[in-house]
């Protein structure tokens, strides 16, 4: 997926001034950067929430950010919101159902929903329980498994640490790398970069709304910049 | 007291199809859809018409005649309840949600001024073709027609129910009630979605216009101004957005009003009905079945 040029503007903010990065198949690619950086602008205009006002978004070369975010899920785009979203007054099963609302496969789905259960097994346990009554780490392996259900070659993810304790942060890195080593393309948006580019591949720094650096995460890492702003070293 | 209850459990099946309408329209787009109102008023209008015109193609099968009616008046505010949408609701869709209610209150003054004008500005008397006995059940009296409005009031509140609560459009509406967004991403159109919903809240209130005006044998054009702020009322008192608050909600009002007139006058049902709206907001204003705010995303 190539992101090119874009410029967003979000409740009349000039978020994103044209930005351009790409995601390659088959890796992880994070997106770092401080609150207010244009992360979650960015992400939410690849899935077609937010218009760019310039510039665009292309999926194995074809323009897609012109598309309502409807369509943009059928062609592969799985996204994880910020703050997880799950729908808290539908049951485990029925937000499962929705992520895949637009699949008519009913053989297929119930296949993947049993794969969800799988990788997650605290959801399995509590499949009949409203969503909203989920701890947030258990809301936020929801969404994942949610996203999962439209059977994305992409998967987004905006912020998935965010508000979970130490420990469920490590668990859902661990998640996502598995996904990514089962073949899953996945782009995530993170404040923490330390952590983040552990399990990328690909990072892009983003500062008030422009591109600062696009490397390999093994190179962002050894950039001092980087290091001193974003990974807390003296 | 069983008669009272009789008489609650009627009207608060005319208050539960109105209050379902108001629920699911807000559960959608956080709108409070006046308009529905003047399509109870349209549904008995319309009855007015077909219900004898049905009847004289059905000579002798009076009930089937007035099943018929009911159904083809509801399917017909239906379809004027998806043109509200259209053009009341679609236009200015990203306006505030002021704007909206605005355009709503417009369609209703704007309907039943057209009933006003084309028909008439006076009352209607209601005549329809069935044998209409007076039954004695439960210790208390209860006409034929009263019965046909609490079974037809039941019948289409489960359908409903069970629709929302086990169809996959269903799961999509509570969905993109619960929040809009996520909803979208994962593929609903809200657009098209929240115009099935205006057509099954103006196909209900329709129905129990036309159920209403039956059993009382009357129509008028301001009909619907009094039982649609009860239904809206009993919206708020289950909890909008919430379908089985509407049900909760629409009985327990009913209930209420026809048990009240032990204590007073039954001039003032109406007095009760609006003094419990305003403790419910004071007290409870996200309504008795909603008990956290947070629910409501």
């Amino acid at each position: 997926m190539m992101v090119e040029a874009v410029h967003t503007y979000y409740d009349n903010v000039h978020a994103v001034k044209g930005i351009s990065f790409e995601v390659r198949r088959g890796e992880i690619t994070a997106l770092i950067g401080a609150n207010g950086a244009g992360k979650s602008t960015s992400i939410k205009t690849i899935c077609g929430l937010l218009r760019p006002r310039s510039g665009g978004v292309y999926l194995e070369g074809s323009p897609i950010h012109k598309l309502p975010p409807e369509r943009i899920v059928r062609l592969g785009i799985g996204y994880v919101p910020e703050g997880r979203r799950v729908f808290p007054l539908l049951t485990v099963d029925e937000n499962l159902a929705m992520g895949a609302f637009h699949r008519r496969d009913s053989a297929g789905i119930a296949r993947d929903k049993a794969g969800v259960y799988e990788t997650f097994p605290k959801l399995m346990d509590r499949r009949k329980q409203l969503a909203g009554a989920l701890s947030g780490g258990e809301q936020q392996m929801l969404a994942i498994g949610r996203a999962l259900m439209s059977r994305p070659s992409l998967l987004v993810m905006d912020e998935p640490s965010l508000g979970l304790a130490p420990l469920l942060v490590r668990q859902v890195f661990e998640i996502i790398v598995g996904l990514n080593e089962q073949g899953l393309t996945i782009l995530l948006s993170e404040q923490n970069a330390r952590s983040a580019l552990k399990i990328a591949h690909r990072g892009i720094v983003m500062e008030t709304g422009k591109v600062r650096f696009a490397d390999t995460s093994k190179a962002l890492r050894e950039n001092p910049v980087v290091q001193r702003a974003y990974l807390g070293f003296a | 007291m069983l008669q009272e209850l009789l008489n609650g459990i009627v009207v608060g099946a005319s208050y539960t199809l109105l209050a379902l309408g108001f629920s699911i329209v807000y559960g959608l787009i956080r709108l409070i859809n006046f308009a529905q109102v003047s399509l109870y008023t349209l549904g008995a209008y319309l009855a007015l018409y077909l219900t004898p015109l049905f009847a004289s193609w059905l000579p002798g099968h009076g009930w089937v005649a007035f099943s018929l009616s009911v159904a083809v008046c509801g399917l017909l505010t239906g379809l004027v309840g998806v043109l509200v949408a259209a053009f009341a609701w679609w236009p200015i869709r990203r306006a505030p949600t002021i704007s909206m209610l605005v355009s709503s209150l417009a369609v209703l003054i704007l309907i039943e001024a057209l009933i006003e004008v084309v028909v008439s500005p006076l009352p209607m008397v209601v005549k329809v073709p069935v044998d209409n006995r007076v039954h004695e059940a439960l210790g208390g009296h209860y006409s034929s027609l009263q019965a046909a409005m609490l079974v037809g009031g039941v019948a289409l509140t489960f359908l409903l129910y069970n629709f929302i609560r086990f169809t996959k459009f269903g799961r999509a509406i509570r969905a993109t009630a619960s929040n809009v967004d996520s909803a979208v991403v994962l593929g609903v159109n809200v657009t098209s979605t929240t115009f099935v919903v205006f057509g099954i809240a103006g196909a209900l209130a329709g129905v129990s216009g036309v159920l209403v005006s039956s059993t009382y044998g009357v129509a008028s054009f301001t009909m619907g101004e009094i039982v649609g702020l009860k239904g809206f009322t009993a919206a708020v008192l289950g909890g909008m957005g919430s379908v089985w608050g509407a049900v909760v909600g629409g009985f327990t009002l009913g209930i209420i009003e026809s048990m009240s007139t032990f204590l007073l006058p039954s001039q003032w049902t109406a007095v009760v009905a609006f003094g419990i709206l305003i403790l419910v907001l004071a007290f409870r204003p996200t309504g008795l079945l909603r008990t956290r705010a947070s629910d409501r995303a």
